[in-house]
């Protein structure tokens, strides 16, 4: 009798874990009680989507994931009808509630199916994505490979190496999170009624199922009071070890738990919360109701989907209620909507419409047709622009400080500026060319900085390093710089049209816009010039007020100081007449580059900031843009060496001297 | 910028002249600034910032070794220091002097003015400028600031009873840092009764005990040369110094060590006199004393938000509290002293203060202020210039 | 023409300034040079200590003592990390060694050295009543036994030996000078002992210099 009840009790907790139902995780109030629950993670208040999205990101490579039969390709899933992506958050929850589930979907994304070969799983593509259980019969290989590689110094390592690596931490750190509320599912009468002290049984029920928490706080009482050394010879062990994999191991994942001590600021994981249980007499009620209620979620699941919701909506609810009441829920709710409006992204797309239709536009110039075209193409990349303005507004809110501090929000911002000016320019030009260049480099833009953050994989709004959590000299310096930077980038777009224009349109026309485009150059690169002038300069004076030296020769401030050289360069060649036309656009493209080295370059040359495989990928984008810039300034040359030779041949009759 | 003179001369000052106020001599210079900054920056990784900087910013001319496949090609540079010198040379005479003055271009004279005051400041601070730390334990004070890299060999003589002097004698590294295994010089003072004889100076060492016996083994020690950091704070000098009494007594060989526990000490009569070589020290006009240093972290984690250094500054016997903080220094007498760092150790929460001494400190300040407005005038005239010229008669076309 | 001039002049004036930095820049050093520059001492400087021996200076040993005149250096070990011998044949030895947890606390440790010198165990009230000796900056016992010696390790003992030694406790480790010899070469080598547990010190590198 006795072990038929038993077996029934195991029966139940199994069904219990089947019951959660895929649909109910899609649920709009479920997803969106669960994404704006708040969590500590990297010194900052962020909502747990974030956590999900940016998880999500690094182990897979986008921020959502599709879903489909993986027998027959574009079919639906078996396990998930009617499900095509999955959002970040969707994933969690799945991960979370129906790992059975997730563990089939392949998630881990390898470039370079050489590292699944090292540790013997089927490769499948070159760069290919795989599951959790593809994945899982190697684990072990995997943990040993990757702790030999890390043993290698980081700038010696493959690049197979670094990706092994990479993958056991994205593998175990996937382990760890779908296990989450494996200690909730376990059949904790089995795994330790025969082994506990009567003591601590007593305090248990008789029959049924029971919790590790209750378990936890009688065995916690009971070492404290007669000592770990009562406990029967292995008993400590066993539990000990059951007790770390279900429960600490993966609910070490996520501060979630605000600590009722307003005096203490780290958030409590659910894996440290346990460890109290069993280690202090008295564990605050609230913070102990957070831990009990994340089981009750999956418990209340028995009950169908409502009395789910319910249990989800009353976790949610109280972990914001605590935050809250510590202050700390500040923005979570703006960051949960900043990245459902997805600004970024909504932008490309109006700003790479805006540049279809002004490109039409210029099929044909100084037509109705183009007039009319550059009208339509005027309202989506307005729209665009405003998007990508109050997306970086949203940012400064939410981060509390002015919009540029990271390298991500350098792009984004010199998007912004740079597109901005275009479109100001199109005022003088007239003619839909400066419309299609907004459009140009606002798309180009947006999509590098959704490529960058990609390769970064990271959230894109970590806490700031002492020295730069200074409002004024980030609002100063690092602004006026980086409006520096956009102007030097904008100058050598446009003498790259120049130049292009130059190769396919010919006439009298075609040579006065020329010159109208080449005077608007110029004034772009002073533009850009005044501003890294007075950033750089103000980058000296910050370096002498935090650190008593106005000028060290520092990468980036050597970076900085070659963009106002070469802007320098231009205007005193011009001015001496060195150069004119093509001259002035073979340099501003070379301004171009070298903006491109201090931007970007410069970072990449110190060691041990960033994986290789970040860096590996920012010198490539960094090639491929210096080759494609190379090529135009072989043009520019090819241009002058034509003009050279033209005058020369027709100068035989009437020789014409050179001009210094 | 065609001035009056611009018929052909043979006046050697007009044409001198000429030459050095020529657009041609300002893009010249630019372009190699540009070059030098590019290299100086790539060498970084591989010699360091302090010797990049020596050898591509703070000198008269460079030879840059360029690598083409495993070809070497050495190609001779001016130095960032010539080059800056040739640029203010330039701006004085090309901007201030030949060019015309009006409304017009006082955009410009003002930016170039103050571009070269800023120039003026770099070279008195690459003069005068001292920069070091200052570490303190909580409750320890200290009125001397160390440099980062500049050394010397300090002599100081005690009494017979061990007192020391107040003022030491110093021997700046200009002096010694050229000596290497073979080469040697020799130092006199009339306040010494002994000369020193320096010799085989290496920049980074370690001084190791030795079984052999041999020149370059003294008291049962020898200098180890070891590879060059590219981190100058890092690197551990030591050299041999002779010791030639001038009463014609036993002559003394002796190591000197940047890491030594202890000075040498030389006998002559009653008095000692201690030899050693350390980083050149400076004094403030007061003291600090550490009370408490505080570092905040973000929330749950490890990584620092905040340096807080809560000091007591001592002048004079009076007392008075003071806070450095990051991005806030305390400023005093010509003086900043900067919150640089921090340790932790056994022997408690040290902070490490940047101390440094700057007559030019806030010219950058008022320059760049003033080179900002001057470029704002200028090129705001232009660009209304422009767009009136754009503009108009399009305007009126459209009307 | 008048401007001419002024220009002209003003030209060479700069042209002339451009030069200065370049004459002023290399200094001349021949083989004799006067040592001119001078440094006021800071009453907060650490005071150097005179007559130090390379072996004080250079070794980064974070001990520091004193080898007493007449003193030799045996080999050192992990158990012995100072290791000294005196006497015309070298029959007597005086080490520190280090026991991490104490090796028992100072009762047992007194008892121990008491065993080897063929002595009964003291009650620990007559342990404390010992005197006090300072080891290191750390208040610790002073032990005077005469009898016979039975090393560690060894079977036989040695007669008439003199055993002197301080036993004290810095946190968690043990710390212990122990000399032993013919008892009047002991006497006779006291002071020398004093001189070397006084001389004992570990060495933490001051504030400033390195």
């Amino acid at each position: 009798m006795k072990t038929f009840v038993f077996f029934l009790t195991l029966l139940a907790s199994i069904c219990q874990a089947q019951l959660v139902d895929p649909a109910w995780l899609r649920d709009p109030e479920v997803v969106a009680a669960f994404q704006s629950v708040p969590i500590l993670e990297g010194g900052r208040h962020k909502p747990l989507d974030t956590h999900a999205r940016f998880l999500l990101l690094r182990l897979h490579g986008k921020q959502s994931m599709k879903v489909e039969d993986p027998e027959r390709p574009g079919a639906e899933h078996p396990d998930l009808p009617g499900v095509k992506k999955l959002s970040a958050s969707e994933w969690l929850l799945l991960s979370w509630f129906r790992p059975d589930i997730a563990r089939k979907l392949p998630l881990f994304v390898v470039d370079n199916s050489q590292a699944v070969g090292e540790i013997d799983v089927e490769p499948k593509g070159l760069r290919d994505r795989y599951s959790w259980n593809e994945i899982n019969p190697a684990r072990k290989k995997l943990q040993e490979k990757a702790e030999g590689y890390s043993n290698i110094e980081r700038n010696d390592r493959t690049g197979v190496q670094s990706q092994v690596i990479s993958l056991a931490r994205n593998f175990f750190d996937y382990d760890a999170t779908s296990d989450y509320l494996l200690g909730a599912r376990s059949d904790w009468r089995a795994l330790s009624w025969e082994v506990l002290p009567v003591e601590v049984q007593s305090g248990l029920p008789k029959e049924g199922a029971y919790s590790y928490w209750d378990m936890a706080s009688g065995l916690g009482k009971f070492i404290r009071e007669k000592g770990a050394d009562a406990l029967a010879p292995g008993t400590g062990d066993k539990l000990l070890t059951e007790m770390i994999d279900r429960v600490v191991r993966p609910g070490m994942t996520l501060a979630i738990v605000p600590p009722a001590d307003k005096a203490n600021t780290a958030w409590i994981k659910v894996g440290d919360l346990i460890t109290n249980v069993m280690r202090e007499p008295q564990v605050a009620e609230s913070e102990l109701a957070i831990g009990r209620n994340r089981d009750a979620m999956l418990l209340a699941a028995a009950n169908g989907k409502e009395a789910f919701k319910e249990a989800v909506k009353k976790w949610s609810g109280e972990i914001r209620a605590a935050a809250e009441g510590r202050g700390e829920l500040k923005h979570v709710d703006r960051e949960v909507s900043y990245y459902k409006r997805d600004y970024f992204t909504n932008a490309l797309v109006l700003f790479l419409l805006g540049f279809l239709i002004a490109t039409i536009g210029l099929v044909a110039p100084q037509t109705k047709f183009a007039r009319i075209a550059g009208r339509i193409a005027f309202v989506p990349l307005v729209v665009a622009l405003a998007y990508s303005v109050w997306g970086i507004a949203e940012r400064c809110i939410i981060n509390e400080r002015p919009p540029v501090a990271t390298l991500y929000e350098t792009i984004l911002f010199i998007t912004a500026v740079s597109s901005l000016v275009a479109l100001l320019l199109e005022r003088v030009m007239r003619n839909g060319a400066g419309l299609a260049l907004t459009g140009f480099l606002g798309a180009l833009g947006l999509f590098l900085s959704n490529r960058f953050m990609a390769l970064d994989g990271q959230d894109t709004m970590p806490t700031l390093e002492a020295v730069l959590i200074t409002n004024f000299w980030l609002a100063t310096h690092v602004t006026s710089i980086n409006i520096g930077y956009a102007g030097a980038m904008l100058a050598s777009i446009l003498s790259m049209v120049v130049l292009a224009y130059r190769t396919f349109a010919r006439g009298p026309g075609a040579i006065e816009k020329r010159r109208l485009l080449t005077r608007i150059t110029y004034g772009v690169v002073c533009f850009g010039l005044l501003f890294s002038l007075v950033g750089t300069v103000l980058g000296g004076i910050w370096a002498n007020d935090s650190w008593g030296r106005f000028w060290g020769w520092d990468p980036k401030e050597n970076g900085a100081l070659m963009i106002v050289l070469m802007g320098l360069v231009i205007l005193h060649a011009r001015l001496g007449g060195y150069i004119r036309e093509t001259g002035l656009h073979v340099l501003s493209v070379l301004l171009g580059m070298i903006t491109l080295f201090s931007w970007f370059g410069v970072n990449q040359l110190g060691v041990g900031l960033h994986s290789y495989g970040f860096t590996d990928g920012i010198w490539r984008a960094l090639l491929i843009s210096w080759g494609i810039q190379g090529g135009f300034m072989l043009l520019g040359l090819g241009h002058w060496a034509f003009e050279r030779w033209g005058k020369g041949a027709n100068a035989a009759k009437a020789p014409v001297k050179a001009q210094g | 910028m065609s001035s009056s003179s611009s018929q052909s001369t043979t006046n050697p000052f007009v044409l001198l002249f000429r030459f050095f106020s020529s657009f041609g001599l300002a893009v010249t210079v630019l372009s190699l600034l540009l070059v030098i900054t590019l290299l100086g920056t790539l060498s970084q990784s591989d010699i360091g910032l302090l010797d990049s900087q020596r050898k591509y910013f703070d000198s008269w001319s460079v030879v840059h070794d360029f690598h083409v496949g495993s070809t070497v090609i050495p190609i001779w540079l001016p130095g960032g220091m010539a080059l800056m010198m040739l640029l203010f040379v330039n701006m004085a005479c090309g901007a201030v002097i030949r060019m015309r003055k009006g409304w017009k271009t006082i955009g410009v004279l003002i930016s170039h003015l103050s571009i070269m005051f800023m120039l003026a400041a770099g070279y008195v601070s690459y003069l005068f400028k001292t920069e070091g730390a200052l570490p303190l334990f909580e409750g320890q004070s200290g009125d001397l600031y160390q440099s980062y890299h500049d050394r010397v060999i300090e002599v100081r003589k005690f009494d017979a009873e061990g007192k020391g002097e107040a003022t030491t004698l110093m021997i700046p590294m200009e002096d010694f840092m050229d000596l290497e295994p073979g080469k040697a010089r020799t130092f006199y003072s009339k306040d010494l009764p002994f000369e020193l004889l320096v010799t085989g100076y290496q920049r980074n060492a370690q001084v190791v005990p030795k079984q052999e016996e041999g020149a370059s083994v003294i008291d049962g020690f020898g200098i180890q040369p070891v590879r060059v950091e590219t981190t100058d704070e890092q690197n551990l000098s030591a050299l041999v110094v002779t010791v030639t009494p001038k009463d014609g007594g036993a002559v003394e060989r002796a190591i000197l060590w940047e890491a030594a526990f202890e000075p040498f000490t030389v006998k002559a009569g009653k008095e000692a006199y201690t030899l050693s070589l350390t980083r050149r020290k400076w004094k403030l006009p007061f003291a600090l004393r550490l009370e408490d240093f505080q570092r905040e972290l973000h929330p749950g984690t490890e990584k620092p938000k905040r340096y807080t250094s809560h000091v007591t500054k001592i002048d004079n016997g009076s007392e008075q509290p003071q806070v450095i903080t990051m991005n806030v220094p305390m400023r005093d007498r010509g003086f900043v002293l900067y919150q640089a760092s921090f340790s932790q150790g056994t022997s408690g929460e040290q902070s490490v203060f940047t101390v440094a001494s700057n007559p030019s400190d806030q010219w950058p300040l008022w320059s760049c202020v003033a080179v900002a407005f001057g470029l704002t005038i200028h090129f705001v005239m232009h660009l209304a210039q422009f767009l009136k010229r754009t503009l108009k008669p399009k305007e009126k076309a459209a009307a | 023409m008048n401007e001419f001039h002024s220009r002209r002049r003003l030209a060479v004036v700069f042209c002339c300034l451009s030069v200065l930095p370049f004459s002023s820049a290399c200094k001349r050093l021949g083989e004799r040079v006067e040592i001119t520059e001078t440094r006021e001492i800071s009453q907060y400087e650490a005071e150097p200590k005179l007559f130090a021996y390379s072996q004080q200076r250079f070794s980064n040993d974070p001990l520091s003592w004193e080898t007493p005149a007449g003193w030799v250096q045996a080999e050192r070990s992990q158990m012995r990390p100072i290791n000294l011998r005196f006497g015309p044949n070298g029959e007597g030895e005086c080490y520190l060694s280090m026991l991490p947890g104490g090796a028992g606390g100072t009762v047992a440790n007194v008892n121990r050295w008491r065993k080897q010198m063929g002595q009964a165990e003291l009650p620990e009230a007559e342990v404390a009543a010992l005197p006090k000796r300072v080891l290191m900056g750390i208040e610790g016992v002073f032990v005077t036994l005469d009898g016979s010696y039975t090393n560690v390790g060894s079977a036989e003992a040695t007669a008439d030996q003199r055993l002197m030694g301080v036993i004290a406790a810095l946190g968690e480790v043990g710390l212990f000078v122990k000399m032993v010899g013919p008892k009047e070469l002991v006497v006779a080598n006291e002071p020398a002992f004093n001189q070397f547990v006084e001389s004992l010190r570990l060495r933490l590198p001051q504030g400033g210099g390195k």
